[in-house]
Order: C-alpha cells, then structure tokens, then sequence
C-alpha cells in the first residue's frame, strides 16, 4: 500500500511496516510551451528510515501552449538526484495534444535513470485499455486512477465490481483510489495507492490495514 | 521566518492542484469559490447572490459593503493586488530575478561570462523533504548595490574591492547548503570600511549557512560598532536571526521584544518599516488570535489603501491557520479548535460560513445591522418561528442595496419551500440586471414556481457561467488562465442538476413527449431530449411513444434515416422495436436520461474510444449522479439535490401521479441493466425469429462491438461471445463476419 502525500505537512512516522509506503509530492512543474518553472515542495513529510518511498512529481500545464522540450526532464532528473531514491512517480493528465510530449518525456527519463529505477505513472482509466498509447511508453507501472474520473465513473465501477479488469498490462499492477470518494469493489489483489486530501494521521492509515 | 511564510501562504493561496481527468468538460453555472469574472463588479458592490463557499477574501469584501464602509479606488486597487498575487502563487516574491541579476552584475565587474548554475535560494533537507528559502531577494539585490558602491569608492582594482568580492563569493557559496564557508577576517591592513564589510559578510555568511545564533551574535556587535555602515539595520538582523524558523513561544517572544525595541527608537526609523511587518510576522505565530483581531480592525478602517492587501493576506492567512482549513473540502480541519471570534468582521464571516442560526439571529435583533439581516436570511428556514419577521425585514431592503439580490434570494427560497409561489417577484427580480450566476440562481427558484411544463423547460435552461476542463475551483479562478479566457465560453443554453433530478428520474414519458413537441427548447437541447425519449419508449416497449417520436428523431437527427427506415414499414410493436434497437446500436452517445451542462455529445458515426457509449444501469449510484461527488469537492458542499422524489416534489405543476408514474417508468428502466446488455438480449431474440432480415449481420456485428466499447458487467462478455457465435453461424460470408474476427471478454 503507497500513501500519496501531498503538499501539507505529512507526519508518517506512525508507520511500522514496510507494507506501507510513501508516494509524496517532491515538485510540481509548470509547463508552459517551453517554459518551465517547477515548484519544490516546501511542506515537511517525515518517515521512518525503512518506510518505502516514492517521488512524485506533478504536471500541470497550459492549455494555450502545448508542452515541448527537453528541460522538464533535465529539471526531474535534478530533482529526482537529491531525494536519493530509485522510485519515481509522474502525474501527469496530459491531454491528447499533450501526449508526444508526455511519451518523449518518459522515455528521456527512461534513458536518464537507467532500468534500475523504478517509473510509475498515474493513468486515467481511460488509458488503460488494451492497445492505449500508455503500453507504448517504457514504464514499469500504470496506476489508474479510479477517482475523479468524470462520466466515465459508472463505467469503470461497473467493470471492476463485475470482476472485470483494465485491458491493458501495465494498469494492472495497482490502483489508485481516493479517501474522500467513493471505492468500487476491487476484485483482484493490486497495490493501492490510496490519496488523502489533507494530511495523513494513523486512525486513516489503520482503516485501509484492516 | 520565510519559512513560515512560505507554509502559511502556500496552504492558504489554495496550492492545492490534483486534478484528475482533465479530458472531459464541465460547465458551471453558477460561482461558488469566488463571484462571477471579472470581479470588477463585485468590488464595485454588486454582490449578487453571496454563498458561503465563497473564499473569505470575498466574505471580506461583501461586509465591507453590507457594513456601508465599500471602497475606493486605491482600495480596490489593493483587493486586486491580493487577488493577483494569490493566483499568481507567486507569494512573496518579486518579478525581478536579483539572483540572475547578482551573477550577471559580478561577472560584469570580474570580466568574465556570469556561471551558468544560479546559485540555489532554497534548500533541501532530507529528513523533512522539503525545501526551505535561505538566500532571499534581498540578499541579491543588496549586494548589487553594495558592489557598485565599494567599486566606486575603493576603485575596481584595490585590494579592499577585489577582497570584498571573494568574500561575498564565500558568503553565497553556502546558498548551496552543503559545508558552511565563513569568510577570514578581514586584514589589519585594509581600509575601516573594508573592515566593516567583512565583519557584516562574516555574520551574514553565518546566518546563511543556517548557524542563527552566531549570527545573531555578531549583527548584534556590528549594532553598537559606530563606525560601521551596517549598525542601522543590524538591530533587525539580530531579530530576524531568532525569529527565524522560530516557531515556539520563548524565540518568539524574544524577536518580539527586539523588535519592539526598534520600533520605539526613533534613530532606527529607516527600519521601523521592515522590522513593523516582521513583527507582524512574528505576532501572526506567537498569538495568532489576537492578531487576526487586529487586522479585522485595519481592514474595517476607512482609507486602509496603505496596508490593506498585506492586511488582507494576513488575515485570510491567519484564518486559514486557526481553523486549520482543509482547501480540498473547503471547511475547517476536524481536530481545529473554534476561533474566537472577537471582532465583528472575523463572527460575521465565520456565522456566514457556518449553520448557527441562532447566533445570526441574535446578533440581527441585536443589531438591526443588514450584514447580520443577510447573514441571518441565509440560515433561515421555513418553520423556523423568526422566517416571517427576517422576510418582511429584507422586504424594506432597496434593489440598489448590495444586499438586495442575496435578500431576495434566500427570501424566496424561504417562501418557496413553504409552498408559496411567489412568480411576480422574482419575474421581476429576472428582468433586471443580473451578475450570470445570480441570475441562474433565480431561475433556478423560478423554475421551481413554474405553472405548467413550459414553464419549467424555460426556466431550467441556463446559460453556464464558464465551461471548463480544470475541476480545481480555487479562491481565485486558475494559475495559468487569465480572467478573459475563462469567462464563459459558453453562449448556449443547458440544463443544470436540479432540472435533469426531476426529469430523468420522475417526469413520465407522458411529458417528455409535450417536452419534444414544443417549440421552448434550443435545438442543441431538443436533439438531446428527442433521442432520450426515444431510447426511453424503446426501453419501455411504449409503442404509441416510439410512434410518435420516430419521425421527431429524423428531424433532429436525419442521418437516423438510414436505421429507421423500415420503421414506416413495421407492422408490429416487436418488429419497431428491433427497428429501435437497430438504430440505438448506431447512435452510441445516445442515452435515455438527459446529461447536465455539456454532458451530451450529438451522435456521430463514430463510438467514443473512453467508452463513454450508450449508458451504465440507471440504477447505479453514479450513472446519473456522476458528477455529484466532484462538485462536492470543488464547492465544498452538497449542493445537489440527490433525492429525485423531494425535488419533484417541489416543483409547482407536478401532481403526485404525474411523480408517481415517473418513478416507476424510471424504476423499468434501470432494470434493463447496462446497455450492451439489454441492446444483445433484443437483437439475439430476433436472429432467433427473423434470421432472413438482412440487417441482422450488421446488427450483430455492432452488437459484438458494445461489448468492448459500452458499459460491461458479469454478463456481458456472454453477449458478446453469443452475438459472435450466431454472426459467424448464419451469416458466415457477410461482409460483417470478416469484419469481427473475434469477441470481446
């Protein structure tokens, strides 16, 4: 199981177990044609030595300007370097325009980090079908994001509570689900990602253990 | 201290982004995290209809209003700024890079091309992962200055300039953050201003490097060093040394007697200014009740254009931080303690924010005051004993009065959940001139008063206030758009919530079809409704509807033609039905419910590859309701009205029969199940009967196809796999068994 923390003070100290880990927010980036202008996390999140951990970096991006370039990836890769992980996470919903860039982007950072390091990326559920362009991007998972998801909610719920599953490989290693939103019933054994608005506290992290 | 600054602001400035699929549009109609765009207006005292989701900075604003105090245009002109500055996220910092400048002005002066790596202004701590400011602005920008100056004065090739450059090399050296780099003590030799310098680079490289306490030491001699250029603002180092990263009481206590101490003597007045909002600062931390109580007061006083944006920001600041505001679910943390609520400004916005009826109520008979008359409105309700009295209050209350449409709106609210229908006014009320969102907020209570269907269907259109693809809705409209971009886009009339609750799950059939028939709707709204109709007569086998409606839906749709065409042939209802199921396999976006704002996509010959095709069992919480549990996240409230039988219930013309036949159509409807399944069980009883009928290979083969991209559950795949089987056995060389090699699980 990953927490997401994001940016509010996170206390994970509480956690004991290597069963829980932590998927924390480590920058956002702004992206803006070329343009980009990354925001470092400026909210302490304090874990045990031997709690998991996983980088996130965040996306956000212009709808006026399509991302290009190389520069976001150099600006992960930089940040990535002082965190001293071998786990990283992209959350990017990058629009249909945006998707060359999001899949040059993976790959350069592919071919930064080496296989050693492990990719994770959220994935709207929509990418997850069979033969999605999510399959063509070397990463080692895709976590469908199964909240927040808009129309096409009934649909997703409706499947996964059926027993059904997400078409593609890569989706179905873990899903992400949200506190404060409703969870379908998940028939098979993935890692959750579960996200928690505000901040993390053991009463909420002891409800998911059970 | 920036620190500090840094966590209050960012938590407060709403930098909060975690926006899911952000592929799909929604449209807004009406504001609830700040009025309608441009602010203009709402600055200007037109407040509209005021909602307790708003951001207090709103809340800020209205009371200023309400209270009669309004604003002029300096003072405007600061609200702005704090607006700006929020949506910017850009807090603290200045437009100018002095870093870049710093670099470039030093190579200047070394001859050489500036370094490429800027020198880092914040630092990481591994333990906390996060960063934290070290090296500000200032620091850049005062060396620039000081460098010029010791140039002119010592010339460029002295020994006492090119050592004050290496020093300060050394100083920023530990922006970095890695081993602290203190510069040597400047030699005997040089010049009492060299001296001096490198006493204060000495200090500064100190407190740099993260070592607060040396640093203090030293600023504090250089303060009693007379011969020293920089004893004028070493009094402020030394505070801001200890109130740095200083967040219990004992070092905040400290800073704050140093800084008063500055502040009653009047030879530091060149830093009374800085070492005013320092304190500030520090008071915001060390009794941050009190402080709020205070800068309610400056933001009440008249003439408040010197302060009033910083006021503002830390007031709102300050608020976020005693309630512990949760940005996501816009209310306060579940561990917060209450705030005191010492002034009037600070009980207003929190009773506005909050469901204390009696508090409000009191503080209205208390007072008389119009701010505590509306904020007493919007609590009331129908039974309370007080309604009668606030509603002819807010009766006297002008249609010039700032307060005037929130007024009215909670007033016919009140009287038409009591079950009067109060049309004339709020006709009245429509006519005049509205901010967009209010007036969907009055036709939506218009709409509710309605006499007949045409009624209804006029007042539940609604033009949005935006379309939009970012969910966030922050205290200000967006980090990347500009206010122009994100007015409404939309000109075209839609159906909000409270329209479709009614219609999809209580309007019979019976009144769909007056609906389709009458010239009230726009044509992007009667094609959605025709289609809907259509697929629900099909879904109910009403076969006098399906009659009717047929040729209503080549109307809206003439490329339906081509599947319908037998229909005028069909002599039986089953034979119309198959027809009606054929031509639902081709019209994938058509559902038999209506979607709010833009949820409907005009049929194309294309299905939708995010699987977005013909519809999920009704019966489903999140079928009908999807967007529910987002507009609660982005409005912090309820809102919807999520029980269809109370909102039919409200509406005037609607007879318990009319509901009762509605619910129980909705209730055949939801059991058909999903789509892909209902559409399958219809076209394999035919292949079943009619395997002559030479659409069938194509109808099976499309019948395949909803297993992959319709709504699936646990029977589907056997659809599917049927639908292939009897495709491949009867009609083996169809065109339409080459083109479907294989079923989907």
């Amino acid at each position: 199981m990953m927490l997401w923390a994001w940016e509010s003070p996170q206390d994970l100290r509480f956690l004991d177990t290597p069963r829980v880990g932590v998927a924390y927010l480590a920058a956002t980036l702004f992206l803006s044609g070329e343009e980009v202008r990354l925001v470092h996390r400026h909210q302490p999140v304090r874990t045990r030595a031997k709690t998991p951990l996983m980088a996130v970096f965040r996306i956000e991006s212009d709808p006026r300007k399509t991302p290009s370039g190389k520069r976001a990836a150099e600006l992960i890769r930089g940040e990535f370097a002082v965190a001293h992980l071998s786990a990283i996470q992209v959350d990017f919903d990058a629009r249909r325009s945006e998707r060359p860039f999001y899949q040059t982007l993976l790959t350069d950072l592919r071919a930064k980090f080496g296989p050693s390091t492990f990719i994770s990326v959220t994935a709207l559920a929509s990418w997850c079908e069979k033969g999605s362009w999510i399959e063509s991007v070397p990463i080692d998972e895709a976590v469908p994001m199964v909240f927040r998801m808009g129309p096409d909610r009934a649909a997703v719920f409706t499947r996964l509570s059926s027993g059904g599953d997400f078409g593609s490989r890569v989706c179905r290693t873990s899903t992400g689900i949200s506190m404060d939103e409703p969870v379908p019933e998940l028939k098979h054994a993935r890692r959750l990602y579960i996200f928690h608005p505000g901040s993390w506290d053991a009463v909420s992290v002891a409800s998911y253990l059970r | 201290m920036k620190r500090l600054i840094i966590i209050v602001l960012l938590a407060a400035a709403g930098v909060y982004v975690w926006s899911c699929a952000i592929d799909y549009d929604v449209a807004v109609f009406t504001f609830h995290r700040h009025p309608d765009l441009p602010r203009t207006d709402f600055l200007a005292g037109k407040l509209g209809v005021l909602e307790p989701t708003y951001a207090r900075s709103y809340l800020y604003v209205a009371y200023r209003h309400l209270a009669g105090l309004g604003f002029n245009s300096a003072e405007r002109e600061q609200v702005r700024s704090y607006w700006q500055d929020r949506e910017s996220a850009d807090w603290d910092r200045l437009d100018v890079n002095w870093e870049l400048r710093w670099r470039q002005a030093r190579a200047r002066v070394a001859g050489t091309k500036p370094p490429r790596d800027a020198l880092p202004q914040e630092r990481y701590s591994s333990d906390t992962r996060a960063w934290t400011l070290y090296c500000s602005d200032d620091a850049f920008r005062t060396a620039i200055g000081t460098m010029k100056d010791r140039q002119a004065h010592f010339g460029r090739s002295s020994a006492a300039f090119r050592e004050w450059l290496i020093a300060q090399d050394t100083v920023f050296s530990n922006c970095t953050g890695r081993d602290p780099k203190i510069p040597k003590p400047a030699s005997p030799r040089l010049p009492a201003l060299a001296r001096a310098d490198r006493d204060y680079q000495i200090a500064a490289a100190y407190f740099y490097a993260g070592d607060e306490p040396e640093a203090e030491r030293r600023f504090r001699q250089i303060a009693t060093d007379s011969a020293s250029p920089w004893r004028g603002i070493a009094p402020y180092l030394v505070a801001r040394s200890i109130a740095r990263f200083a967040e219990q009481a004992p070092s905040l206590d400290r800073a704050e007697r140093e800084l008063r101490t500055i502040l009653t003597n009047p030879q530091l007045a060149p830093i009374h200014g800085i070492s005013a909002n320092l304190l500030r600062r520090v008071r915001q931390h060390a009794d941050p009740e009190g402080e709020s109580e205070a800068l309610a007061a400056a933001l009440m006083r008249p003439h408040a254009e010197n302060s009033l944006r910083q006021d503002l920001w830390d007031y709102t600041s300050v608020l976020d931080r005693l309630l512990e505001w949760d940005p996501w679910n816009n209310k306060p943390g579940k561990d917060a303690r209450p705030v005191p609520r010492r002034d009037e400004l600070t009980d207003w916005i929190l009773d506005f924010q909050s469901n204390d009826r009696a508090h409000s109520l009191d503080r209205w008979r208390r007072t008389h005051s119009l701010p505590w008359l509306v904020a007493a409105l919007s609590h009331a309700q129908p039974g309370d004993t007080s309604a009668r009295e606030l509603i002819d209050a807010s009766a006297a209350i002008a249609p010039d009065s700032p307060a005037f449409l929130t007024a009215a709106w909670h007033r016919n609210r009140i009287r038409i959940n009591a079950h009067e229908y109060p049309r004339d006014e709020l006709d009245r009320i429509l006519t005049g001139s509205l901010p967009p969102s209010a007036r969907n907020h009055f036709r939506s209570l218009r709409m509710v008063t309605a006499g007949d269907l045409s009624e209804f269907l006029r007042f539940a259109q609604r033009k949005p206030v935006l379309v939009t693809s970012i969910m966030d809705e922050k205290e200000v409209p967006g980090i990347w758009v500009d206010e122009s971009f994100r007015r409404a886009s939309a000109t075209i009339p839609r159906f909000d919530r409270d329209s479709i609750k009614v219609l999809n799950e209580r309007m019979p059939l019976r009144q769909w079809r007056h609906a389709v028939a009458s010239d009230i709707l726009p044509a992007n709204l009667k094609q959605e409704f025709t289609l809907a109709a259509f697929a629900r007569a099909i879904l109910l086998s009403d076969d006098e509807a399906g009659q009717e409606l047929e040729p209503a839906v080549i109307r809206v749709y003439p490329r339906a033609e081509q599947f319908l065409g037998a229909w005028a042939g069909d002599r039986t209802l089953e034979e119309r039905r198959f027809t009606g199921v054929f031509a639902l396999l081709h019209m994938a976006s058509v559902k038999p419910y209506l979607s709010s704002g833009v949820g409907f996509v005009p049929p194309s010959h294309h299905m939708d590859s995010y699987r977005n095709n013909w519809w999920c069992p009704l019966g489903s919480k999140f079928e009908l309701d999807w967007d529910l549990d987002d507009y609660k996240q982005r409005y912090g409230t309820e809102g919807v009205r999520s029980d269809p039988d109370a909102a039919a219930r409200r509406i005037g013309f609607l007879k318990e029969a009319d509901i009762s036949e509605g619910r129980h159509e909705m209730e055949r409807i939801a059991s058909t199940g999903c789509a892909p399944n209902f559409l399958s069980a219809q076209i394999l009883a035919w292949t079943k009967s009619h395997s002559d009928d030479h659409r069938l290979p194509e109808a099976l083969a499309l019948t395949v196809r909803t297993g992959r991209y319709g709504c699936k559950d646990e029977k589907t795949a056997r659809f599917s796999r049927e639908a292939w089987s009897a495709l491949h056995r009867l009609y083996p060389k169809s065109e339409w068994s080459r083109k479907t090699p294989y079923w989907f699980d």
